[in-house]
């Protein structure tokens, strides 16, 4: 599965709606009404990623979130039950967290599988799979697949993380297709306990100095024992640099395709069950 | 593994509950019998004088949970354990099973129940609490201890049935030998209103495809299905391949055209190696609103002309399980004609002119054959399925 194009696109918590309209209508020459911030968000990172190309029109959208709308999710909730009113109807139907891979593919103009996908931790990954799948057997020739998330500013998030929330949108244009293509997703391997996901990352067949990148689900205690299987792996650290929403581990793959010519990434990430992914990519 | 060499995939084991119970045998029987379990339910918050029906779970059975956590937990994990049990794979074989969930609602009626309690007090009580989609499914993987990759849909009313398509594909292709797909939406209040709201509720009978059809009514439903490389008995249901495209003509509103539609059904019979004249039933998704009804039927007449299938809508028994459809409705279906019938669409009396069906009004003896099974849903999601019963398809 081959990379076309990427874009990482994080925007501050605090940063007025209105402000990601215009982006969205400077991209796109459309204005759009009655959509939300994780629209919004949604929006302007798929069509960075593909700015300057006309997708195919068959191109597999899928959207991959922790927690989709939750800004609509929470209105609809306070207007039942802090106002007694019905829900307004463009709040309820955008508690739907697919009505933004609706949105992109109206403005794309495609007509293909269009997914919204949620999984603990792993969800951009478990989205890139299911593109595979569809590539594989030919339900589509191109798959635009995305991580977004509205920074959610609970008070546990807050002390946690602080002022690293972000609101985080980061997309991955893919092909069947080698030509022209600036990277690759080489595998997605699923792993159950420490143990065992330390000894298929030590047997992987990788360069010497791969690029591992440990994503938010790994606790720092166990960093020692990742890098003492491949001493020679150059860290990279992800939190300074993309900051922490849901799509975390997506703002990082995404982003390793920006400025890593001839290097493999492996990316690592883990849930509260012991489950790990580890993603390998290559970047050309 | 290229495509002609692909895996087949068998539905091995099975479970729900809904409005008709919680046994598969109570839910035939129901359906055979034309057994309707509807409950006005006011709109307490807003109007209390006013109401709709609704299908709920049976009061004996959703009543056995004290709260509303207990029981969304409840009911999802020991629906599980029943397709788990149903299945006959052995203790250990599931541990690298894929997990494929849909729902509308997620565990949103968890949260309402703080918001009763007294929590609303806390005016972003969501926003404070939320730990995302996935948690519902790691709950099941964790219970149930399944380690592989783990899929929670959000595609509106055709979550289920995605689940149902990429779990199929995913072991079509050797990805996976066993998925465990859930269908899930418990009784919700924001949907309940929601959907009132868009003035898209029914507040007399349910009655797909009728002249007379004035929209949906929601119904509760949980249902679970092992999919397996490998049949437990040669009895089991195959999924042939199925096809999701997104119609981009509204949100809300597919284009009632049906091109878009028809080119999904045509996509599932192509990716099935399905001609339109081996197909021997359709299982309509047919919501019994205005235009839902309107675009289904233009569909069918595109891709069948004016002779096709038998064509049967399964709301009527169960309500509008929303997300949980996918999986519900294809266990409603294939227990059904596993008993020997096409179950009808109860409550249609008068054929409306503008549409070209005129669904199944009776019980109908089948044998095996080649089914249709369309979804659906908001955001322009659809989704058609193919599958058989036919050893020598």
């Amino acid at each position: 599965m081959y990379v076309h194009d990427t874009a990482v696109l994080l925007n501050a918590p605090d940063e007025a709606q209105t402000a990601l309209v215009e982006k969205v209508r400077q991209q796109t020459g459309l204005y759009f009404r009655r959509v939300n911030r994780f629209i919004l968000l949604s929006l302007a990172g798929a069509h960075q990623c593909v700015a300057g190309r006309t997708p195919d029109p068959g191109t597999m959208v899928c959207l991959t979130t922790e927690n989709g709308s939750v800004q609509d999710t929470e209105t609809t909730l306070a207007q039942l039950f802090h106002e007694q009113s019905y829900p307004k109807p463009y709040n309820f139907i955008n508690t739907m967290s697919n009505t933004a891979t609706f949105y992109i593919a109206q403005s794309m103009k495609l007509r293909s599988p269009n997914m919204t996908l949620a999984a603990m931790q792993f969800a951009f990954e478990r989205g890139l799979e299911l593109a595979r799948t569809d590539l594989f057997r030919g339900a589509a020739e191109y798959a635009l697949v995305g991580g977004v998330d509205q920074a959610v500013l609970s008070k546990l998030n807050q002390r946690r993380f602080g002022d690293r929330l972000v609101d985080g949108s980061a997309w991955m244009y893919l092909s069947r297709h080698k030509t022209g293509a600036s990277g690759e997703i080489a595998q997605i391997r699923s792993f159950y306990g420490t143990r065992s996901a330390l000894d298929g990352y030590a047997q992987m067949d990788l360069p010497a100095d791969p690029v591992l990148a440990l994503g938010i689900g790994v606790p720092g205690a166990e960093y020692g024992q990742w890098q003492a299987v491949r001493p020679g792996a150059r860290a990279r650290e992800d939190r300074d640099r993309y900051g922490y929403s849901g799509s975390a581990a997506a703002c990082g793959i995404c982003g390793f395709f920006q400025g890593h010519e001839d290097q493999t990434l492996v990316h690592v990430n883990k849930d509260h069950l012991g489950h790990y992914t580890l993603l390998t990519a290559t970047a050309y | 593994m290229q495509p002609d060499e692909a895996q087949p995939v068998f539905v091995r084991g099975r479970a729900a509950v809904c409005a008709l119970g919680d046994q598969l045998d109570t839910i035939v029987a129901g359906m055979r019998n034309a057994t309707i379990n509807v409950t006005r339910i006011a709109f307490e918050i807003t109007d209390p004088e006013a109401g709709r029906p609704y299908y709920l779970m049976p009061a004996a059975y959703r009543d056995r949970w004290p709260d509303v956590e207990s029981r969304f937990y409840g009911v999802l994990l020991e629906t599980v354990e029943k397709a788990v049990a149903d299945s006959g794979l052995p203790a250990g074989d599931l541990a690298g099973a894929g997990i494929f969930l849909g729902s509308t609602s997620m565990n949103i009626p968890v949260f309402e129940e703080g918001y009763t309690n007294g929590k609303a007090g806390v005016r972003d009580y969501f926003t404070q609490t939320c730990a995302g989609f996935g948690v519902i499914a790691a709950a099941v993987a964790e219970r149930f201890g399944i380690h592989g990759p783990c899929c929670t849909f959000t595609t509106a009313c055709t979550s289920s049935a995605n689940g149902l398509l990429y779990a199929a594909a995913m072991i079509e292709q050797g990805q996976l030998e066993h998925a465990l797909v859930i269908g899930y939406d418990m009784f919700n209040l924001v949907g309940f209103y929601g959907f009132e709201s868009l003035k898209l509720l029914s507040p007399t009978v349910y009655r797909p495809f009728d002249k007379r059809r004035d929209g949906i009514i929601m119904g509760e439903a949980c249902g679970a299905v092992i999919l397996s490389a490998r049949p437990e008995s040669k009895d089991d249901f195959r999924i042939l391949g199925g096809a999701n495209a997104c119609d981009t003509a509204n949100v809300a509103l597919h284009d009632t055209g049906g091109e878009v539609i028809a080119g999904v059904m045509q996509a599932a019979m192509d990716a099935g190696k399905v001609a339109p004249d081996r197909v021997a039933a359709i299982k309509a998704h047919a919501t019994g609103s205005y235009h839902n009804d309107l675009t289904e039927a233009n569909a069918l007449r595109k891709v069948f002309g004016d002779r096709h299938a038998p064509v049967t809508g399964l709301k009527p028994f169960v309500g509008h399980t929303v997300g949980a459809g996918g999986v519900v409705e294809l266990i409603l279906f294939t227990e059904s004609v596993r008993a020997g019938f096409l179950p009808p669409t109860i409550g249609f009396e008068e054929p409306d002119e503008e549409l070209s069906v005129t669904p199944l009004t009776a019980p109908s003896p089948v044998g095996t054959g080649i089914f249709m099974l369309n979804y659906f849903g908001f955001g322009g999601n659809c989704t058609t399925l193919m599958i058989t019963n036919d050893d020598h398809k």
